[in-house]
């Protein structure tokens, strides 16, 4: 069990979660946007030392199974042993870490010219090609 | 006739002219420049100088002065500025005359106010020498008739229209006035009034009686006759102000059905374009939520697949689910003895042991619970993601449909607009609503003649049969004989008169249809296509292909010009005048290769020629040719009349329009 209720966005990137949600069509929920940084700074091995609370994110409540399993699946890949699963605080923690590695990540798309909508749906489309392949000759 | 020299002062953008066309190369000169050089006005110059109207002028003309812009700008104040024109002409015999129409402008601001006017014609005369024709007018009327003017001094381009609103009033109109029938026919309409007259008065020389009823009948039908004839003459004024209209419509925006189809094409192009950018975004806009639903799951994807083997390697081992519930070892340490006896209690070594394992239990059991609840949403997840790629694909391939048809479109788009440059839709489709009223109109008022010509013509029947009454009556009453004889002799000159206009009518029709068909089949470049051209006697203009189907409505624009030029040409020689024919942009409508025949053609039917009655004189020709137009084809045919070649020089900064002589 964790007493934690809320996954924090770092106090410095606040206003940019909400830019980031803004210029991708605007509509997306705290949650949404945690779980694209978080995957996003883990995809790219970007995780943060230390996030700072800012008690603004999504609730732990809002959460749903498909949500729970990349959390922990992203925990086991960090400490390789399941018997570590249990550990709900440093599974939270480590989601934050990456959540904030995730979103400085996109910040710095952000800043290039182009439509960021387009680049983040390019690559996340070409990912998932490459995993289709991968199944596939697997 | 010839025109031998053109002095201009002053006239719209020919600020000073003179030029001589007496050398032997006078028979063809040809004006080379390109479009607003000044051709269409050095055309407007001579119509001007002859008849005080320009012809050809657009309505960005009519709002400027006649007055050359760059001498106003240069004059002070109250100055006053003359625009002339002046025509040297040479006229059969060794005589000539010298035409000049001058007006006078005063300049008022940036405006120049009409002061006097002056028309003079200074005759030479070998016998009286060189005299000032008391009266001009007449002078042209007599030598330059001013009905001929359609047929020597046109618009090549408009020539077009002459056969597409082809009608057998204007082909009538035209051959009864070139060959001065329509004085005849003049001649009829007031013998039919003198007729009348008589007749009615003849009814009446007894005083009562049959006869003055007869007489009341005539002068009730006659006036009714005559109030059908008025109608129908207002009508044709009607009918030809409503086809001016919609020429002066047409002419504005060039074909403007082919324009409005454009401007219509160009609105249903631009609501596509619109909606298949609807559709663009639409499709990049699920593109975009797919990427954000899809992006944790295939982000998280090798993450995932290690939990999932974590998961299945418990199963396999069975830990999964934790295999032996612990519940009767909690009863076991609960009793604090063993099912053999041994004692489990506090402290005991044995009880510790048993603590240890419910302990490693516990932890097995907790972590068998966590990967139980997390299988499900690790499966959903990894089969999401697999179905995912798909889905992008199938989006990202209607995204490229959408953006190839966008491409398409905006191709089309780029093409109209850059054909529609410089209309304005909602001119034109405000044009197209006035050319469609005034069509409707013409056409209202055509049927409306149509409907008024046999009610006139019922009122004739109905007085020739009162006029054979009366002369029965006649028969019986020697006072009235008397009376009859005189309107009966009235009523002889009058069908004396309207067999000679009947039969010269026909003849001057069939020297102009056979003129006519002569000339086109020369112009024609569709060898062995056309069998016949015809002008029927209600003047109806027929072409027949070799298979004898009426093929006029079919024409080509290129193939009606040269119908209307060799109409022209046909009217010209029934004219009897031999007048200098100016043409501005003759081949403006046709094809390079169809431009050499009709140049042939315009060169062979001026040129000199012999006929039974000797040695005919050439035409004088004079050609007012864009660039495209004088093309080296159309140069080397036009070389065997050994042309003068100008070109028309356009000075932008100025305005001002000058002559250069291109040296062959």
């Amino acid at each position: 069990m964790s007493g934690k209720t809320i996954l924090e966005f770092d106090r410095s990137v606040v206003d940019v979660y909400k830019q980031f949600g803004e210029r991708m069509g605007g509509g997306l929920t705290n949650k949404s946007l945690f779980m694209i940084a978080m995957t996003w700074g883990f995809a790219n091995g970007t995780r943060a030392e230390k996030v700072s609370g800012s008690n603004n994110g999504p609730r732990v409540d809002y959460l749903k199974e498909p949500d729970h399993a990349i959390l922990a699946a992203i925990h086991l890949s960090e400490v390789k042993d399941p018997d570590l699963l249990l550990d709900l605080d440093e599974r939270y923690t480590i989601a934050e870490q990456y959540a904030h590695g995730g979103i400085l990540l996109i910040k710095t798309m952000m800043d290039q010219d182009g439509d960021l909508a387009r680049m983040f749906a390019g690559e996340i489309k070409s990912r998932a090609d490459e995993l289709l392949e991968e199944s596939a000759q697997a | 006739m010839r025109i031998e020299r053109i002095k201009i002062e002053n006239f719209r953008q020919w600020q000073t002219l003179d030029l001589d066309m007496s050398d032997e190369r006078a028979d063809v000169t040809v004006f080379v420049g390109s479009n607003g050089a000044g051709k269409t006005n050095l055309l407007n110059s001579i119509i001007w100088c002859l008849y005080n109207h320009e012809d050809y002028y657009s309505r960005d003309m009519e709002a400027s002065p006649l007055v050359n812009q760059e001498s106003l700008d240069a004059a002070e104040d109250g100055d006053t500025l003359v625009c002339s024109v002046t025509l040297q002409l040479a006229l059969s015999g060794g005589r000539w005359a010298e035409v000049t129409r001058a007006q006078e402008f005063v300049k008022s601001g940036r405006e120049g106010t009409r002061a006097s006017a002056e028309f003079k014609v200074l005759r030479h005369d070998p016998a009286k020498g060189v005299v000032v024709d008391a009266n001009p007018e007449h002078w042209i009327e007599k030598n330059v008739p001013r009905r001929l003017e359609p047929y020597f001094l046109f618009d090549g381009e408009r020539l077009d229209n002459f056969f597409r609103h082809a009608e057998a009033q204007k082909v009538s109109d035209a051959v009864l006035q070139i060959a001065q029938i329509d004085l005849l026919g003049r001649l009829v309409a007031h013998l039919e009034k003198v007729s009348a007259k008589l007749y009615s008065s003849a009814a009446r020389v007894n005083g009562g009686g049959d006869a003055e009823i007869k007489g009341n009948l005539l002068d009730q039908y006659r006036e009714r006759l005559e109030a059908k004839q008025k109608d129908v003459k207002q009508l044709r004024v009607a009918i030809e102000a409503h086809d001016s209209e919609a020429r002066r419509l047409e002419a504005k925006v060039g074909n403007i059905t082919a324009v409005a189809a454009d401007v219509r094409r160009r609105q249903e192009l631009e609501t596509q374009f619109s909606q298949v950018e609807d559709h663009v975004a639409e499709s990049w806009d699920e593109l975009y939520k797919w990427s954000i639903s899809a992006a944790p799951g295939i982000l998280a994807y090798p993450a995932l697949h290690q939990l999932r083997t974590t998961i299945d390697d418990a199963r396999s081992q069975r830990r999964l689910p934790p295999p032996v519930a612990p519940d009767i070892l909690e009863e076991l340490l609960s009793k604090q003895e063993c099912v053999c006896g041994e004692s489990l209690a506090d402290g005991s070594s044995a009880r510790s042991r048993i603590e240890a394992l419910l302990s490693e239990y516990a932890h097995i059991g907790q972590l068998g619970d966590l990967l139980l609840g997390l299988e499900g949403g690790v499966r959903e997840t990894l089969a999401t993601v697999l179905a995912a790629a798909p889905t992008a694909e199938s989006v990202m391939k209607r995204i490229d449909d959408w953006e190839n048809r966008a491409t398409t479109i905006g191709t089309d788009l780029e093409l109209l607009n850059s054909r529609l440059s410089g209309h304005e839709d909602s001119q034109v489709q405000q044009l197209e609503v006035e050319l469609s009223r005034a069509r409707r109109e013409l056409e209202k008022a055509r049927m409306e003649v149509a409907r008024e010509e046999i009610r006139a013509e019922e009122f004739r029947e109905k007085i020739a049969n009162v006029e054979k009454e009366l002369a029965e009556l006649a028969k019986r009453n020697e006072r009235l004989a008397g009376a009859m004889r005189e309107a009966e002799f009235s009523k002889a000159c009058l069908d004396a008169a309207r067999g000679l206009y009947a039969s010269l009518t026909t003849a001057v029709r069939e020297k102009v249809e056979s003129t006519l068909e002569r000339n086109f089949m020369e112009m024609i470049w569709k060898e062995g296509f056309i069998q016949s051209v015809t002008i029927n006697e209600s003047y109806g203009v027929s072409v027949r292909n070799t298979r004898g189907y009426e093929i006029l409505p079919d024409l080509a624009a290129g193939e009606r010009e040269c119908l209307a030029l060799a109409f022209s040409l046909a009217l010209s020689e029934v004219s009897g005048y031999e007048l200098p024919m100016v043409i501005d942009t003759p081949m403006g409508k046709l094809n390079p290769d169809v431009q050499e025949f009709v140049a042939g053609v315009l060169s062979r039917s001026t040129a000199a020629r012999e006929t039974p009655e000797g040695l005919e004189p050439a035409h004088q020709l004079v050609l007012l040719m864009t660039e495209t137009e004088y093309n080296p084809n159309v140069a080397a045919v036009l070389a065997g009349r050994n042309p003068a070649v100008y070109r028309i020089c356009f000075d932008t900064q100025r305005c001002v329009s000058s002559l250069e002589e291109v040296k062959s």
